[in-house]
């Protein structure tokens, strides 16, 4: 009941990369800061910095990256200015999933990493692939194609850290930009087995799933869907649940459908950021308004934080559609005012499109 | 256009393909078995009674130089043209022809005598095919051989039938490779199981090295009998007790062997080693590629038939006849487990004390498993720690923490509660109660979270809310600016005065203040946006109060002291959040001190009458 700072950090090693890790890394953290552990506190917020980071969970890299510049200012022994540099140039990417900044403070932060790595004559390649990625998730792809070919021009003087995972968010990077033959061409090393990683090709799939429906490779799109669908009933780890979600709508496959919201939702609905609820409400969204188009009904529990109703009721599926089109419209309407365009609500009006390709099908 | 032929440094080849390709010069010893075994596979494709023989001879050299050894097969020998072809050309393989992997050769790259210029510099063959002349050939490592044929008087001595004899002459630093023991060990550990009789001879003494058949291929009176023997082996092989050994085949690869349950804890990260023979030679002592992930709980020796290696011959090559291989073995595992359950609850016990983490991860994904041994895996609860089973047999309803956090804010009260909450903080726990109800229908779950308690937690009455509203009021006021409301309610331990809890986002929002105060500058800044978004009562974290607690009570009843209430509900605040290793914000570090004094100086005025609290 009372694990010490050392105990709950090698709990933590033996542990898979996913949410039980994490927080028992937060924990770890606090005991160590009880226990005036310092040395400890360093090397538990940089596994936390590089857990949360694969988990999507930004607002732990945010915070556990603050802590970390603190401390580096008296452990350079153990935080060095290169290191500092390059988790500093991923942290600001983790800045766009929050309404709550504006842009011209992440503006602000990129420029004084960019200060920060003439200061120490640092290559600024990382820097300008993180660019490319902040960009694109607030779906400014004018600047995102700056970065993109500012990145470009800067030679790689090493090899990325994960090949397959470079590779993974190029193919993004295609797709988000409608160069969808530049993105199959990107992909086909990691789809034919010779470029892999622990996420790749698994991100990959979840990229294409909604481009392979709309050019009607259904069997494409099936198989790689079917090769994710296990590791997506993992309530620890997001990943790509809300593609897998959507396709799972388009495809007629609700039970699997109703698993996965009825997995992921609770931890949706306890984020902190605003990016990983429009996601998953939008997708809900979608499987709703086609559960309800094919006139069907699922049973699945919400968490008492959604729909507020007592266990044993009820609720029709106009209900349940309404209540994630609200969800999903108040976190659109949040990150597109900041990010100055409206693409997360035309997603959502789009839906009704959308799931006429379903019916096609 | 004209067309040009690459220029080949023929010694710098033979450097980089026999000092780099191979992980270790002790795999000369392989290749030439290898060899040996392919020849007497060759000639009885022939020659179907013809027997075969290998034979090590390891002597000091007669001039007083460096060992010598010699290996001998009455394998189908070489002519003069094959020679030419096979020993002087890097890559042409006798066994090229015949590439499928299904084939009974052990080589076929045509590069492994290459790995014998690692130990030594000159490569001496005396082969003697069916009814041709022996033929000597010498390498040498600049890259040049030279061929003479032998006539039959000359042969008499080193090649009087058909056959092939390979000399080595330790070269400098090698020489401890051809000490006779190393040899002994050597050929056993990569011949160990392959198929003709191998024998070493040094100084006179015959050793021989593969006369007893791996258990996998021997027959048993009975199953403690073969359990016995495959134990026995185990622990030879390994130096493992282990605690039970599974035998494992396979059509696809042809595969035969044993899976070991380790006897300690690993790490699902830590790397395999798995002892892998290819055709009866071993391939690897540390292979990973054959068992899939989540079988980091067994240890095994396997002989594959139908594989493909890669060139270096320390793994396979991955391709689908490998991925078919990795889940027919998964699926005896599986199945082993699952059998186990009933008929031997004993080993069970041990090997989900020992094995938890792998068998829980497999349950997520295989129903018939889950429904086989779950009830075996152990749970820390409020009662103790107790399984799965005894929680399905006593409680309809399970409810658990789905964090270690969670579970420690609520612990003790649940438990003076009576109420049985699982510790569902470890890595699968909370994934394997979830899937419960849709495997066993009859039980239910239920998440409970320190909020969710103090919901379930007994209601005062109006008449005791209404005794309470003055109280209240003023522990709301002190704790807004904690971002923290108040209640009250009714629970046990009555010992316990207040109960603090705090949604994640709530928790988050305590670290992440406390962060921005340390760090400051355009970083605190952000941390200070990502505060104060959101829910704002999501946001707010509860303080319960219990009304059964006596200081709870005298603080009620005195409500009317304002300064002392103030003081008083401060201190209790920020116990509640030590106790619960919540951090302290700036803030709550300043509520603290000035709750500590205040009450030091309301005690100190008030001499006759000190405000006892703790009675």
């Amino acid at each position: 009941m009372s694990a010490t700072a050392d105990e709950l950090y090698a709990l933590a090693e033996t542990m898979p990369v996913n949410t039980t890790r994490l927080e028992t890394l937060l924990l770890a953290a606090r005991a160590a800061d009880t226990e005036n552990a310092h040395e400890r506190g360093i090397h538990t917020r940089y596994q936390i910095y590089r857990i949360a980071s694969g988990l999507g969970r930004y607002e732990h890299v945010i915070e556990a990256y603050a802590w970390l510049r603190k401390a580096a200012e008296t452990r350079s022994d153990l935080l060095p200015p290169e290191l500092m540099l390059s988790i500093g140039a991923q942290a600001v990417d983790n800045l766009d999933p929050f309404a709550s900044i504006p842009l011209t403070q992440i503006d602000a932060l990129y420029d004084e990493q960019e200060k920060l790595h003439e200061q120490h004559g640092a290559s600024k390649r990382q820097l300008r692939w993180e660019r490319i990625f902040t960009e694109l998730a607030m779906n400014r792809l004018v600047p995102a194609r700056e970065a993109y070919e500012a990145w470009r021009a800067i030679p790689a003087t090493k090899p990325p850290r994960c090949a397959a995972c470079e590779t993974s968010s190029i193919v993004r990077y295609f797709i988000k930009q409608g160069q969808i033959d530049e993105a199959f061409a990107t992909a086909e090393p990691a789809l034919d087995g010779r470029l892999k990683c622990d996420a790749t090709p698994r991100n990959i799939y979840g990229n294409l799933l909604l481009t392979l429906v709309q050019r009607g490779e259904w069997d494409r799109a099936r198989a790689m869907h079917t090769r994710t669908r296990s590791v997506l009933m993992d309530p620890t780890w997001y990943g790509s649940v809300d593609e897998h979600i959507v396709f799972a709508a388009l495809d007629g496959s609700f039970t699997w459908g109703r698993r996965a919201i009825e997995m992921h939702l609770p931890s949706v609905l306890s984020c902190c950021d605003d990016l990983t609820p429009v996601r998953f409400h939008t997708s809900a969204l979608c499987f709703f308004m086609r559960l309800r188009q094919k006139r069907r009904t699922v049973t699945l529990r919400f968490p008492e934080t959604a729909m507020r109703a007592p266990s044993g009721v009820s609720h029709s599926i106009d209900a349940v559609v309404e209540w994630f089109d609200d969800a999903a419209r108040k976190y659109a309407r949040a990150l597109d005012a900041r990010n100055e365009n409206d693409y997360f609500m035309r997603k959502i009006d789009g839906i009704p499109d959308l799931l006429k390709i379903a019916r096609e099908a | 256009m004209d067309a040009f032929k690459f220029q080949v440094n023929l010694g710098g080849i033979i450097e980089l393909l026999s000092d780099h390709l191979y992980g270790s010069p002790e795999v000369y010893i392989r290749e030439l078995l290898q060899n040996a075994v392919d020849a007497i596979t060759a000639r009885r494709a022939i020659e179907a009674k013809h027997e075969g023989r290998v034979h090590i001879d390891v002597r000091n050299s007669a001039d007083g130089g460096p060992r010598v050894l010699a290996i001998h097969d009455d394998g189908v020998g070489l002519t003069e043209e094959d020679v030419h072809k096979v020993l002087a050309m890097i890559g042409a393989s006798s066994k090229r022809v015949v590439r499928d992997s299904a084939s009974d050769f052990i080589g076929q790259f045509g590069i492994g005598l290459l790995s014998c210029f690692v130990v030594s510099e000159e490569i001496v063959v005396v082969t003697r095919a069916t009814g041709m002349l022996a033929v000597e050939w010498r390498g040498r490592v600049d890259g040049t051989y030279h061929v003479t044929i032998l006539s039959d008087s000359e042969a008499a001595d080193v090649m009087p039938h058909v056959g092939t004899r390979v000399v080595l002459r330790a070269k400098k630093g090698a020489e401890g490779l051809f000490d006779p023991d190393r040899v002994v060990e050597l050929a056993r550990r990569f011949g160990g199981l392959l198929p003709y009789p191998i024998e070493v001879t040094a100084d006179d003494e015959r050793t021989p090295i593969n006369d007893v058949p791996p258990p996998f291929r021997m027959t048993f009176a009975n199953e403690v009998e073969r359990r016995r023997v495959f134990l026995a082996y185990g622990r030879a092989t390994f130096g493992d007790e282990f605690v039970d050994a599974i035998p494992m085949r396979s059509k696809a690869g042809g595969i035969e062997g044993i899976a070991y349950v380790l006897p300690y804890t690993t790490n699902a990260a830590a790397k395999r080693a798995d002892r892998v023979y290819l055709k009866n030679m071993l391939l690897s002592s540390s292979a990973e590629q054959l068992l899939p992930s989540w079988s980091f709980f067994v240890r095994c020796i396997f002989n594959a038939r139908s594989l493909r290696p890669n060139a270096a011959r320390d793994a396979f090559y991955e391709d689908a006849a490998l991925a078919k291989v990795r889940d027919a073995l998964g699926t005896t595992l599986r199945d082993y487990l699952r059998d186990l359950s009933g008929r031997d609850d004993d080993t069970l016990h041990r090997i989900i004390a020992l094995h938890g983490l792998a068998l829980k991860e497999l349950c997520l994904e295989d129903e018939a498993l889950y429904r086989a041994v779950a009830d075996f895996f152990p749970f820390e609860s409020t009662r103790g720690t107790v399984t799965l089973g005894e929680l399905r047999a006593a409680e309809k309803t399970i409810r658990y923490a789905p964090s270690i956090d969670g579970y420690r804010q609520i612990a003790h009260v649940a438990s003076a509660e009576g109420l049985t909450v699982v510790n569902a903080g470890y890595v699968h726990d909370a994934a394997i109660l979830a899937r419960l109800p849709g495997i066993f229908p009859e039980t239910r779950v239920e998440v409970i979270s320190a909020g969710a308690l103090s919901r379930q937690l007994a209601d005062v009455t109006l008449d005791e809310l209404e005794s309470a509203a003055s109280f209240l009021r003023v522990a709301d006021a002190v704790l807004l600016p904690f971002r923290c409301t108040a209640e009250i309610k009714h629970f046990a331990p009555a010992s316990i005065a207040v109960l603090y809890t705090a949604s994640p986002l709530a928790v988050f929002r305590k670290s992440a203040k406390r962060t921005s105060e340390i760090t400051g500058g355009a970083w605190g800044a952000v941390l200070d946006r990502l505060v104060e978004r959101g829910d704002v009562t999501e946001a707010y974290a509860k303080l319960t109060f219990n009304f059964d607690s006596a200081i709870v009570q005298r603080l009620v009843r005195r409500a009317n002291e304002r300064d002392l209430l103030k003081h008083a509900i401060r201190a209790l605040y920020t116990q509640s959040l030590m106790l619960g290793y919540h951090p302290l914000e700036a803030r709550d570090m300043a509520a603290m001190n000035e709750s500590l004094i205040g009450l030091v100086e309301l005690a100190t005025a008030t001499s006759r009458k000190p405000p006892r609290l703790d009675s």
